[in-house]
């Protein structure tokens, strides 16, 4: 019998799924994505549009990126292309992302989410194309590993961004979930631990489709996962990466300038970023505290929340998805990038069989935090 | 075997330092990750390739171990039963992703109808195997950057030779 899941995600995998036969997936030219994204953009503005300064960008790891101009009245717009290949660190769906960053606009500061192609029929791969916002996910004077892992922000620094880090996901997290397209985002609603269960179903569900080899440690967090399903008091829309590394900031006037990777956007628990932004591979320890995403002590994460949104977060439930979340982090490393690395469907195979190597240090987190749990 | 795998790896790696590196356009910027990322994967590779096999050997000796511990103390319901079935035709095989992919199954299958006891058991047996799993994989993976705590890490000789020192008191 199938999982029970939200009906979107549902039909997102099962579109993975089907792609799974297909491959290898070939690095798109330049020259072949300017002729199709020409093609796009005249379609859509009713007259021939062209395109220039197109260039590859890094990072997105394992998206397709690029960064281009079109002109506008007074001269040029910067936008930024984001293209799927066959498969990713992740499998998610275009118009959910698109959908979703058209909700923030006015709400926190987001790139402008401008055309979409749902389907790929004219880019050639879903992809969705926004405006291009200036700033930096590091300090521009540190090297850090891959996807944000090691980054250490100053004192002055992380004083400065913890206060719109912390207003930014109350605005999200308060924002009317209703207003998002029902065909897009379902809501958990049909009992208290459906927001929790859709999750778990989600992640163990992606793990069985793509691990390629079992781990003993996997199969006890799923079971602890399933024994200890959370009530979720109130629903809000969970960013579900809101971390450092995915937002972009001004290091002069250090302050957030964009909100990014919007892709795993859905409506549940509040307590889930908690967790997420904990998690120690984009946190670091000072003075024998865990900075929590490099910004804050987890104790003064929930506090602050708590004052900016009136709401109260549960020890047990944030404890719980601080498992989800680690289970989550190993299914990305060591089940979805190794089997796209695998296949040969994706244009970054060496940065996906690179990243999965940080899947045992996520295992190490979940190995601790099981053994905190047994007893719960 | 000359050229040993290990000269071929450093000369790999020197030519991608001195030629290619020079070659790719600073402004290609994937380019550039990826060169950078190659160096890494083949530097990891060299630490790694003359131990890949004995690391092979034990992790599946110790997920074997694992596996007929867990089928001594499997008791409980129709899935619990099946699950530990598929465990029990693996576990003398050498095929490791599928032992491996059998016990987590059984372990869920605990969760829908396994004894108290056995889940008990199991969680023990469980953390225990995971920890040293884990420390290998850390250890082994040390080169890669990902790890907050690498000077806690053993380097892979001294991991193996500590294995080793490990079983023979045992």
């Amino acid at each position: 019998m199938a999982a029970e899941l939200e009906p979107s995600i549902a039909a997102t995998l099962a579109g993975g799924a089907a792609v799974r036969a297909l491959g290898p997936y070939a690095l798109r030219s330049v020259a072949d994505v300017k002729t199709a994204l020409e093609t796009f953009l005249s379609a859509e503005a009713g007259r021939a549009m062209t395109v220039s300064n197109l260039k590859r960008m890094g990072g997105g790891a394992s998206k397709e990126q690029f960064v281009f101009e079109i002109p506008n009245v007074t001269g040029t717009t910067r936008c930024v292309l984001r293209m799927d290949p066959l498969e990713a660190a992740v499998l998610t769906n275009r118009e959910r992302e698109f959908a979703v960053l058209r909700a923030m606009q006015n709400v926190i500061p987001v790139p402008d989410a401008l055309w979409l192609d749902s389907d790929g029929s004219v880019l050639g791969r879903p992809a969705l194309i926004t405006s291009f916002v200036s700033g930096v996910t590091k300090p521009s004077n540190i090297t850090t590993n891959v996807s944000g892992f090691g980054t250490v922000l100053g004192l002055e620094l992380r004083r400065a961004l913890a206060v719109p880090f912390m207003r930014h996901l109350s605005a999200i997290h308060q924002f009317d979930w209703r207003r998002l397209p029902r065909d897009l985002f379902q809501a958990p609603d049909a009992d208290p631990e459906q927001a929790a269960r859709w999750q778990v179903n989600w992640w163990t569900e992606v793990w069985r489709d793509d691990a390629l080899c079992g781990i003993p440690l996997m199969g006890l967090a799923e079971r602890w996962l399933r024994e200890h399903l959370p009530a979720t008091r109130e629903l809000v829309l969970v960013h579900s990466d809101y971390r450092t590394g995915n937002f972009l900031f001004d290091e002069a006037r250090q302050e957030i300038t964009a909100v990014l990777d919007w892709e795993l956007a859905h409506i549940g628990d509040y307590h889930q970023d908690l967790a997420w932004i904990a998690i120690k591979a984009w946190s670091h320890v000072e003075n024998d505290v865990l900075l929590a995403s490099g910004l804050m002590p987890v104790d003064e994460l929930v506090n602050r929340y708590q004052a900016e949104t009136g709401r109260k977060v549960d020890r047990q439930t944030f404890f719980f998805y601080q498992v989800l979340s680690v289970y989550q982090c190993v299914v990305i490393c060591l089940g979805t990038s190794l089997r796209a690395a695998h296949e040969a469907h994706n244009h970054q195979d060496a940065l996906l069989s690179w990243l999965a190597a940080a899947g045992y240090v996520f295992l190490s987190d979940l190995a601790d935090l099981l053994d905190a749990g047994a007893l719960r | 075997m000359n050229p040993s795998i290990d000269l071929r790896l450093r000369s790999m790696m020197r030519a991608i330092t001195e030629v290619i590196m020079p070659a790719v356009d600073p402004q290609n910027s994937l380019a550039q990750e990826q060169i950078r990322l190659l160096l890494g994967h083949l530097h990891a590779l060299s630490l790694q390739v003359t131990h890949a096999p004995r690391l092979a050997a034990i992790e599946l000796n110790e997920l074997q171990q694992l596996a007929r511990e867990l089928l001594t103390h499997a008791v409980g319901g129709p899935a619990t039963q099946r699950a530990a079935a598929r465990v029990t035709a693996l576990v003398g095989g050498s095929d490791h992703a599928a032992l491996a992919h059998a016990v987590e199954a059984l372990l869920i299958a605990s969760g829908e109808d396994g004894g108290a006891e056995f889940k008990n058991d199991a969680e023990t047996r469980v953390l225990a195997f995971s920890r040293a799993e884990v420390l290998r994989g850390r250890a082994w993976f040390k080169a890669m950057g990902f790890d907050t705590n690498p000077e806690r890490l053993p380097d892979i000789p001294t991991l193996l030779a500590a294995y080793d020192r490990t079983k023979e008191i045992s």
